[in-house]
């Protein structure tokens, strides 16, 4: 077993799901990848990941629905997730936050950005329960 | 008693002067007394037979007296009645000869008997032209009929009132006139003629036809106004169709633009970090060119679909305490590179502001967009600094350069969406025109204000003047 921390990414354009995945690979992750929302929970069920990083509009069921069916379930309901959209608005933003997630990253955005938030995402992780509470 | 001399007296009886005197005293006496008496009785008879006589002879005085008085009481108030009459009558001839309607009388037969000068210059015959002739003269031959049914209604004891017809001049030309028409009755109760009012309503029909005309023409004109008003509706209903468009296609914009921009984008990171191995010198500079322009092709997409969120009411501020110094310094940091490829010194003079309530990336934004434009305008070994100052409640920021400056009847456009200074495009700056629209609308956002200051050749002075409002007084003014 490797001893890196394991991202789940999901996207369903594969450019961007690449881009990730060698962005989170190069900063020491292991990396699994879904094209798709069911995917993603799939995966995720399969092997409970450290962070995941979902698109927000997926096909099937997108990136807000992805984090509720996480959060609803015992071994993920704490996992750090952020929620990567094209949306400028504040609204799809608070869509995300409102579904469980606890980031948000909007495009484009640069390998760094993605970095940044990942990192203090999961130094800065606070049990769920605590903002369930708060 | 005084004796009278004898010589003058007459001898009574035999009774002689010798006898005594007392005697003829006596007799004397007894005669006048029967005299008196006589007399008395006389008199009193005389009074009892004239008393009555005088009385009567008073009475039939005074009485004949009473009826000549009351003779001329009659006769005086005969006078005044017919003197009143009189009056009248002349009154009414000076208010039927003074009217301003034709008035005419007719008798039983329809001929005219009076004629007033108002008929004489409405119909234009003189009364002695046409007393005595037939009403029908001043009927149009298409309207005799008329005259019958009216005469019908004479005889029938009623009139016709404010009936509007038309009457036939002297000189052929008819008038609209309006007529009434009434029957005069003898004391019997006879019918003896009717006296007839007409009044010249030419006029009135003119101001009749043309309210009927401005009548059609507001009724054509609210026509109008109406189809005009379906026309504004149906653009209406248009524009909300294309701003629908509009908002789909930002929508569209955002996730099909931002989407490969952020694949171009991170990609050219990987590979100049050498995510993909060392790159040559001349790859770098390529890569770095081709990197260059994904950002203006970002910021471009940025910038528009600012705008498009402003427009669509949908930008919201995420408001936090914000310490503006450190905004500043952040700014200053991105911007550094930039400064030192073109030489450029780049200073700041920070006070001690006290942190305040703002969105901290768009306040960053607008520092950027100024700091940005600075540098832009800068020619190489230039100075641009950046002063934080507190002015009262306010944070003042000005960004100062010494850079072209912007002519003077440009700089009130500059504001302006997709306004660009004629050096920006002369000297092939890029820009979208958008950035300060955008600083502007961030600034206003926060209650603040922004201005610019230049002189052409020796620089500009963008100031950002932003209130100090803190949580607590935020919280109190909504309260």
């Amino acid at each position: 077993m490797s001893r890196r921390p394991l991202a789940l990414i999901a996207d369903d354009d594969a450019d961007i799901l690449m881009l990730i995945s060698l962005t989170l690979e190069r900063d020491g992750y292991e990396v699994v990848t879904a094209k798709n929302g069911l995917a993603a929970l799939q995966s995720a069920s399969d092997r409970v990941p450290h962070l995941v990083v979902l698109d927000l509009m997926m096909p099937g069921i997108d990136g807000c629905e992805v984090t509720r069916r996480l959060r609803a379930q015992e071994a993920t309901r704490e996992v750090p997730i952020m929620i990567v959209t094209a949306f400028a608005e504040e609204s799809q933003a608070a869509k995300a936050l409102a579904a469980g997630a606890d980031a948000y990253l909007r495009k484009p955005f640069a390998p760094r950005d993605l970095l940044a938030k990942t990192a203090s995402l999961l130094l800065e992780r606070r049990p769920r329960s605590r903002l369930a509470t708060g | 008693m005084p004796v009278r001399p004898h010589g003058t007296m007459q001898p009574i009886g035999a009774i002689s002067l010798s006898q005594d005197y007392r005697a003829i005293d006596v007799q004397i006496k007894e005669a006048i007394q029967h005299t008196a008496v006589i007399l008395v009785f006389a008199l009193l008879a005389l009074w009892a037979l004239l008393i009555p006589l005088l009385r009567r002879a008073t009475a039939q005085l005074n009485s004949r007296n009473r009826l000549l008085v009351e003779q001329a009481t009659d006769l005086e108030h005969a006078l005044t009645e017919r003197k009143e009459a009189q009056e009248s009558v002349s009154q009414l001839a000076a208010i039927v000869e003074a009217s301003d309607d034709a008035i005419a009388r007719t008798s039983h037969d329809a001929k005219i008997v009076t004629w007033n000068p108002a008929a004489a210059r409405l119909f234009g015959y003189s009364a002695d032209e046409i007393v005595g002739r037939s009403m029908a003269m001043l009927v149009p031959p298409d309207r005799l009929h008329e005259l019958a049914s009216v005469a019908e209604r004479i005889s029938g004891g009623d009139g016709v009132e404010d009936h509007e017809t038309r009457g036939l001049r002297k000189d052929g030309t008819e008038v609209d006139v309006s007529l009434t028409v009434s029957p005069i009755f003898h004391e019997d109760g006879t019918l003896t003629g009717t006296a007839v009012i007409a009044r010249d309503v030419t006029h009135l029909k003119r101001q009749q036809r043309q309210l009927e005309a401005l009548l059609a023409k507001e009724r054509v004109a609210r026509a109008d106004a109406e189809s005009a008003q379906q026309a504004l509706a149906e653009q209406n209903e248009q524009l909300r169709e294309l701003d629908r468009l509009k908002d789909e296609f930002i929508s569209l914009v955002s996730h099909e633009l931002r989407t490969p921009l952020t694949s171009i984008h991170g990609y050219l990171e990987l590979l100049l970090e050498g995510g993909a191995g060392e790159l040559g010198a001349e790859q770098e500079r390529f890569l770095t060119v081709v990197e260059r322009n994904s950002k203006r092709l970002m910021q471009l997409v940025g910038d528009l679909l600012f705008m498009a969120q402003v427009e669509a009411g949908k930008l919201a501020l995420d408001l936090e305490e914000v310490d503006l110094n450190e905004v500043i310094s952040e700014c200053l940091e991105a911007a550094q590179p930039i400064a030192d490829d073109r030489q450029i010194d780049l200073v700041a003079e920070v006070a001690d502001t006290p942190s305040m309530l703002g969105d901290r990336s768009r306040l960053a934004q607008v520092l950027d967009n100024l700091i940005s434009n600075a540098l832009k305008f800068t020619p190489r070994s230039g100075r641009v600094s950046v002063r934080v100052s507190v002015a009262g409640n306010d944070a003042v920021v000005e960004i100062q350069d010494t850079g072209v400056g912007i002519p003077s009847d440009e700089q009130e456009r500059l504001f302006e969406r997709f306004f660009r200074s004629s050096t920006a495009t002369e000297q092939a700056i890029p820009g979208t025109g958008l950035g300060l629209t955008i600083a502007k609308t961030i600034v206003e956002r926060h209650e603040g204000t922004i201005s610019i200051e230049s002189v052409e050749g020796a620089g500009t002075t963008a100031r950002v003047r932003l209130p100090v409002r803190t949580l607590s007084a935020v919280a109190e003014v909504a309260a």
